[in-house]
């Protein structure tokens, strides 16, 4: 197994990369989410407040970004 | 697929969820309406859905064992204290006592060690954020296993931030 920094595989985050690009082509909003969420750290709450949209909304299409990605990262 | 679609997509998705477990295949059968590609799309989430979850069912119990106290020793790194904890592990504040300087430690739960595709998924987590370069990602600067399992150090940035962040990963 490889243990070292060198043994990385780019192809990871490409199709990361690859997946995200293309959620903010077919939905801007949710690609926002994303960022705020997973990059940028913030909770349901902070989401919400930032996007001007219910805490509730924010967990379900933060429900389905993940599925969408964990589908797209998996093929 | 367009933005309409998808939005569909969506809206049938959450729709699916509100339905019990039984009567999401007829949910599913009515809606797509032989509409085979939206049907395969909406059938895949779900199933990318529901691997999700049962990980998360799975692993709040067994994760209970494997974590570590203050003091503790993991290679060459030094616990100094829990900075978050989830499903797959938990992160710790440690030294490395190999070049003195602090990092945060992610420590996979004993539960999952043993299981190679964890361990995989695992790895690449570790090796998707050493490979983004990012203000607001961490730095990965190694990916180690030892005894106690695998074990991540990222540059440690002090903040509540960062460790919501790493809940959020370990969490989700």
């Amino acid at each position: 197994m490889s243990s070292s920094a060198s043994g990385i595989d780019r192809s990871i985050p490409l199709a990361l990369e690859a997946a995200l690009e293309q959620l903010a082509q077919l939905d801007p909003e949710q690609s926002k989410l994303v960022e705020l969420r997973f990059f940028g750290g913030l909770t349901v709450e902070e989401v919400a407040e930032v996007m001007g949209i219910f805490p509730a909304t924010v967990k379900r299409r933060w429900t389905f970004a993940r599925a969408w990605l964990r589908r797209e990262m998996e093929v | 697929m367009n933005r309409e679609e998808f939005s569909r997509l969506q809206e049938l998705f959450q729709r699916a969820l509100d339905q019990s477990r039984e009567g999401r295949e007829s949910f599913i059968r009515k809606v797509c309406q032989g509409d085979e590609e939206l049907r395969s799309e909406l059938e895949s989430l779900l199933f990318a859905h529901d691997r999700e979850s049962e990980l998360e069912e799975t692993v709040t119990l067994s994760a209970q064992i494997g974590y570590l106290k203050p003091g503790e020793l993991v290679g060459p790194y030094r616990i100094e204290e829990e900075i978050g904890r989830g499903g797959m592990g938990a992160v710790y504040l440690a030294e490395d006592t190999r070049l003195q300087r602090t990092v945060a430690l992610k420590v996979l739960a004993e539960a999952f060690v043993v299981d190679p595709k964890q361990q995989k998924r695992f790895r690449r987590e570790a090796q998707a954020a050493a490979a983004l370069s990012h203000p607001g990602i961490t730095t990965i600067y190694a990916l180690e296993e030892v005894e106690a399992g695998s074990i991540s150090p990222a540059n440690m940035c002090v903040g509540r931030r960062f460790a919501r962040w790493w809940k959020t990963v370990l969490c989700r």
